[in-house]
């Protein structure tokens, strides 16, 4: 099982350090090349890495695993929603503020309601949202990743 | 016949017969000059580092030469490579190129490493579905 070494940057991100394929150093003296000096790192199996990026920058160390973090991810969340709803504002944003001859601000008004209403109630689902399945369930149902 | 030189780097070639008494200091002052140059030369010489990062799922996979000892995820959009032999200097090249039409910056080159910020075309950093570096430079 391939391993990977893991440390806090700097940034507050977690990195990951994965050995070249082709490298002869041990995993110990991979981590004495790459890890800054002085800095704590924990060797951990590749595979106990989250399966996707969905969340990366929510990453921690949480003993021999590396886990979602449900503060971070709920963060996260919120930009990836805010990102979507300014897509579904988008062709509605445009009849309103240009004026569009025909455009039916009303209507466009009407649907933006309607965006509305769906995103706070994404937003609140987010808030209570006690796993981080159950954010990523909240974001999928939207749309939003 | 006087001693003539090469054609390149003037080595003294001793007179054929002659320099019964100097040829030995020539042919020591030859090699003194040539070892001189051959360490300018080797000095000079590029070296190229590659490496390929591939995102997919958690963390990214890597194909790389010898002189890469590893690549670090630093982030969404945010990489480290560090080499095997640190480099005598940071004057050398980096350039990279992904293949999802994002955009690649370099941030901080080091003797030991070089970091690498991959966009996409709205300038945030955005994880590459395949990226490949090359470095050239003095070792």
């Amino acid at each position: 099982m391939s391993k990977v070494i893991t440390y806090l940057h700097s940034s507050g991100n977690t990195a990951v350090v994965i050995p070249s394929p082709n490298t002869s150093l041990s995993i110990e003296e991979v981590a004495a090349k790459s890890v800054p000096a002085g800095v704590d790192y924990t060797i951990i199996d590749e595979a106990s890495l989250p399966n996707d990026r969905v969340f990366r920058g929510a990453w921690k160390v949480s003993g021999s695993r590396v886990v979602e973090d449900v503060a971070k991810v709920k963060e996260i969340a919120h930009g990836y929603r805010r990102q979507h709803r300014s897509a579904l504002f988008s062709p509605y944003d445009q009849i309103i503020a240009a004026q569009v001859p025909n455009g039916n601000p009303q209507a466009a008004e009407q649907a933006r309601e309607q965006i509305r209403a769906n995103d706070a109630a994404v937003q609140t689902s987010i808030n209570n949202a006690a796993t981080v399945a159950e954010v990523r369930a909240a974001l999928v149902g939207y749309g939003a990743i | 016949m006087a001693d003539t030189t090469t054609t390149n780097y003037s080595y003294t070639k001793p007179e054929v017969g002659a320099s019964s008494d100097t040829w030995g200091t020539k042919l020591n002052t030859n090699w003194d000059d040539l070892d001189t140059d051959l360490k300018t030369v080797s000095d000079s010489v590029v070296a190229k580092i590659w490496a390929t990062i591939t995102v997919s799922g958690g963390a990214p996979t890597i194909t790389a030469d010898a002189g890469v000892v590893s690549v670090t995820d630093l982030g969404v959009g945010w990489f480290a490579i560090y080499y095997d032999t640190a480099r005598s200097d940071t004057n050398y090249s980096i350039t990279g190129n992904v293949n999802n039409s994002g955009i690649v910056g370099f941030p901080n080159n080091a003797t030991t490493y070089s970091e690498i910020y991959t966009y996409n075309s709205s300038g945030t950093l955005t994880d590459p579905s395949r990226l490949f570096i090359i470095t050239a430079g003095s070792n």
